[in-house]
């Protein structure tokens, strides 16, 4: 039976970073980006892992949800690290040598911040737009943003409404896919054991009827939009009109102002810096 | 009669452990007896479908047995797959899962999974296609062609064409007309007298389930409101309307009556038999005897 599917990493609640316009973090994502490239000492990292601790606390989501996002991205951090060890060139005398290795002092620093830099990026990215937009909301953000290029003739609104219907029509047709097997496991169907073969035949006894479900599903819908005269974007005025208050610009202020702090932190020279 | 499914204290919970844990069946024990129809009624979220999932092995219960003829069928979990072919499962809408390029051969393909020889496979189509109502030439047409009634006697084909001594069908006729439901129905009736099946059927439609079937078992909220012969379910309507379900306007109406006095004798669910049993009590009445009673019904 088809448990209640939750699209992407959204988790519901009604923080303050929730409640920010969907437009305004796209663009403190940017900010946010940029920020984690512009540290460059200890000390502006130490800022930006504060930072980083504070948007954790600020969205309300539990950290043992936001660590699972990083848990995806394991490897990526290790190869970063692995790859920043060996093949920094430093000056000096290597610590380790063997083969074509060369293990410097600054190569360790250098692993350690890059693999840093993308741990915050994840975390800090995840939670402006994953956990607290629901993706309809990030439709309708990147909608708005883009709008602009509408104005040169690119069909942003078409675009915008392509996006939606693809988000609205995955539970739909991961339903479908779902009774569809059953019915084809009724029929004795095997598609957890067997010959790899056999399995992959037995798919097409999916997918076939999956494929013809979802032409009818964007048959059926393309009428019902037909009737309620749907013609595209054209004074099309929308049911959740997007707002930027007051407390969006004390957010973005924030987070110019913690940028800006690692840039002069940056000149704190302890440790390593690069 | 001797019974051929048996459940034995089912409970069956979704995703437990979470926080969408739910319960939907809750301690049922009921068994079907042998050559009988047996209706399972229940509003949405009742647990039917739930239940026909345990029924050939789609699910596992949470606790409890099933057994079909006196034997656990999860005794040996690996081989659940030779359940489904004695106990056959027609979903809902079962025309969304036809895909091969003839009806000929998505009649064949349970069959085929059943790994019969081929002439026993050409049989079986033949028959079954016999016993839904298709023609010779309609086998050879793309399911895709047929219409909508026909589809759905395609898809119940390929179910029955495995010969399953227990056939059950979720919502056989929703959304047909009143002529394709009568061909569904009529298929499954072929198919029961032909070989001595047991037939579950799942419905939300009274009036369907009052004429054909021989039980009744009332859903509520994962538990068994109600379990007999459909005669004595319809007799005692509050057992329905307490199940938060439609009975028939027609058996509401003599329910109604009955309340305030005058009973029609038998539990009516068509309007020709309450016409008849209304009939009966007139001609009661200008005999001479009793009439309306001394009751003082007045309507």
């Amino acid at each position: 039976m088809s448990r209640s599917i939750t699209l992407g990493q959204y988790y519901p609640a009604s923080s303050v970073l929730h409640r920010a316009d969907g437009r305004m973090k796209l663009i403190l994502t940017v900010v946010f980006m940029v920020m984690c490239f512009l540290c460059k000492s200890l000390a502006s990292f130490a800022l930006l892992l504060l930072f980083t601790l504070g948007l954790v606390f600020a969205s309300t989501v539990p950290l043992k949800i936001v660590l699972k996002s990083v848990r995806m991205i394991i490897f990526i951090l290790i190869f970063t690290f692995v790859l920043n060890i060996f093949f920094t060139p430093g000056t000096g005398e290597p610590l380790l040598a063997f083969w074509i290795f060369r293990v410097y002092k600054d190569g360790i620093w250098k692993a350690f911040f890059m693999s840093f830099r993308v741990f915050c990026l994840v975390i800090g990215t995840g939670l402006l737009i994953s956990y607290t937009t629901s993706p309809v909301d990030i439709t309708h953000s990147i909608e708005s943003l883009l709008m602009p290029l509408s104005k040169i003739g690119i069909p942003v609104h078409s675009f915008a409404m392509m996006m939606f219907i693809a988000l609205r029509f995955i539970p739909t047709l991961s339903d479908d896919a779902e009774k569809i097997m059953t019915a084809q496991r009724s029929r004795g169907v095997d598609f957890s054991s067997g010959p790899l073969m056999g399995r992959i035949r037995s798919l097409v006894s999916v997918l076939i009827p999956l494929f013809v479900s979802s032409f009818r599903r964007a048959d059926e819908l393309a009428v019902a939009m037909e009737c309620r005269c749907y013609h595209g974007g054209e004074g099309k005025t929308s049911l959740h009109v997007m707002k930027v208050r007051f407390s969006d610009f004390v957010i973005l202020f924030v987070f110019l102002a913690v940028a800006a702090g690692t840039v002069l932190l940056n000149g704190i020279k302890f440790g390593y810096s690069m | 009669m001797s019974d051929i499914i048996t459940l034995e204290n089912i409970t069956y919970v979704y995703s437990p452990g979470t926080p969408y844990e739910k319960k939907a069946l809750d301690n049922i024990s009921v068994s079907f007896e042998k050559g009988t129809v047996t209706g399972i009624i229940g509003h949405t979220g009742s647990g039917k479908s739930t239940l026909v999932r345990l029924l050939n092995g789609l699910e596992r219960p949470s606790s409890g047995r099933v057994l079909l003829d006196g034997e656990d069928i999860w005794l040996k979990p690996k081989s659940i797959g030779k359940i489904r072919f004695r106990v056959g499962l027609v979903m809902q809408y079962p025309e969304y899962q036809l895909f091969e390029e003839t009806v000929r051969k998505d009649i064949a393909f349970g069959p085929k999974n059943m790994k019969l020889p081929e002439d026993e496979i050409e049989r079986r189509v033949r028959e079954t296609a016999k016993t839904v109502g298709l023609s010779e030439e309609v086998l050879d047409m793309a399911p895709f062609d047929l219409s909508g009634g026909r589809k759905r006697r395609a898809a119940i084909a390929g179910v029955m064409a495995m010969t399953p001594e227990v056939l059950i069908l979720d919502e056989p006729a929703a959304g047909l007309d009143p002529e394709g439901r009568k061909k569904v129905f009529d298929a499954i009736s072929a198919y029961k007298e032909e070989h001595g099946a047991t037939v579950i059927i799942v419905s939300h439609s009274m009036e369907d389930m009052a004429e054909r079937c021989d039980r009744l078992c009332i859903l509520n909220n994962g538990r068994i409101a109600a379990y007999g012969n459909s005669g004595d379910i319809f007799g005692d309507p509050s057992v329905l309307i307490g199940a938060g379900l439609d009975v028939p306007e027609i058996t509401a109406v003599a329910y109604k009556l009955s309340e305030r006095g005058l009973k029609l004798g038998k539990a009516v669910f068509t309007v020709s038999d309450a016409a008849e049993a209304v009939a009966e009590i007139l001609k009661g009445r200008k005999a001479g005897s009793d009439g309306m009673g001394k009751g003082g019904f007045t309507l």
